[in-house]
């Protein structure tokens, strides 16, 4: 499961998603996180990185999206920055279901 | 005719590029410097992110407003709550330097608002 998350931490709730994503993962599910537009923020954040990765979820945000906000500097090293196309390889032969949560 | 509101607070609470919230209020803010209203400019929560260095909307295919941020600096300066600041671990050597945000408390930001006729938040 590739879940991709788009707004700011602080503007919604990831407490139900990642728990969502904790229980895929107990369910022996390779489950991955993907942080683009304003959740970039959350790449910068030690609670939605470090704690997945100890999870065993892989994260990554989108480089360009980070760049643009100036965030580069500040992302956490276990989040996995990629580009538009590992993006496509990531929706189209990496992950069996998307789930794109977004208010 | 109406008394004109002179004084005018904006404040900026959402973060950078995902929408056009921000964008729009720099705008709203150079119309109004050009009717010789000088607005006072707050960044409070993700707001804050506007002004962090090192943006290169570019990247992402975006129009960057550095350039007209720098201008409404230079005119009428730039606030930033220093607890929304803190909560988010940003530093001031990590906001751009060309802007020169003055950091003000909540204490500040109250008397800020209640000194306003009008306060617009974006």
């Amino acid at each position: 499961m590739l879940i991709i998350l788009s707004k700011s931490p602080w503007a919604e709730n990831y407490g139900s998603i990642l728990k969502i994503a904790w229980k895929t993962v107990e369910n022996r599910e390779k489950t991955a996180v993907l942080y683009i537009q304003d959740a970039c923020i959350a790449a910068t954040m030690n609670e939605y990185c470090d704690k997945l990765a100890e999870n065993k979820i892989e994260i990554y945000a989108l480089k360009a999206d980070c760049e643009a906000r100036g965030l580069m500097e500040k992302v956490r090293p276990k989040v996995k920055l990629i580009d538009y196309k590992q993006w496509v390889e990531l929706v189209m032969t990496k992950h069996d279901k998307i789930v794109s949560w977004t208010n | 005719m109406s008394k004109m509101v002179t004084k005018i607070l904006l404040i900026i609470k959402s973060p950078p590029y995902g929408s056009e919230r921000a964008a729009e209020s720099f705008r709203m803010a150079t119309a109004m410097i050009a009717m010789d209203v000088l607005p006072q400019i707050l960044f409070i929560d993700d707001g804050v992110y506007c002004l962090v260095r090192n943006q290169k909307p570019e990247a992402a295919g975006l129009v960057s407003f550095g350039e007209r941020l720098k201008t409404l600096a230079d005119l009428v300066g730039l606030y930033a709550v220093s607890d929304s600041l803190s909560q988010r671990k940003l530093k001031s050597n990590d906001l751009d330097e060309k802007y020169n945000v003055k950091t003000i408390s909540l204490d500040e930001t109250a008397k800020m608002i209640s000194q306003n006729e009008t306060v617009i938040t974006f």
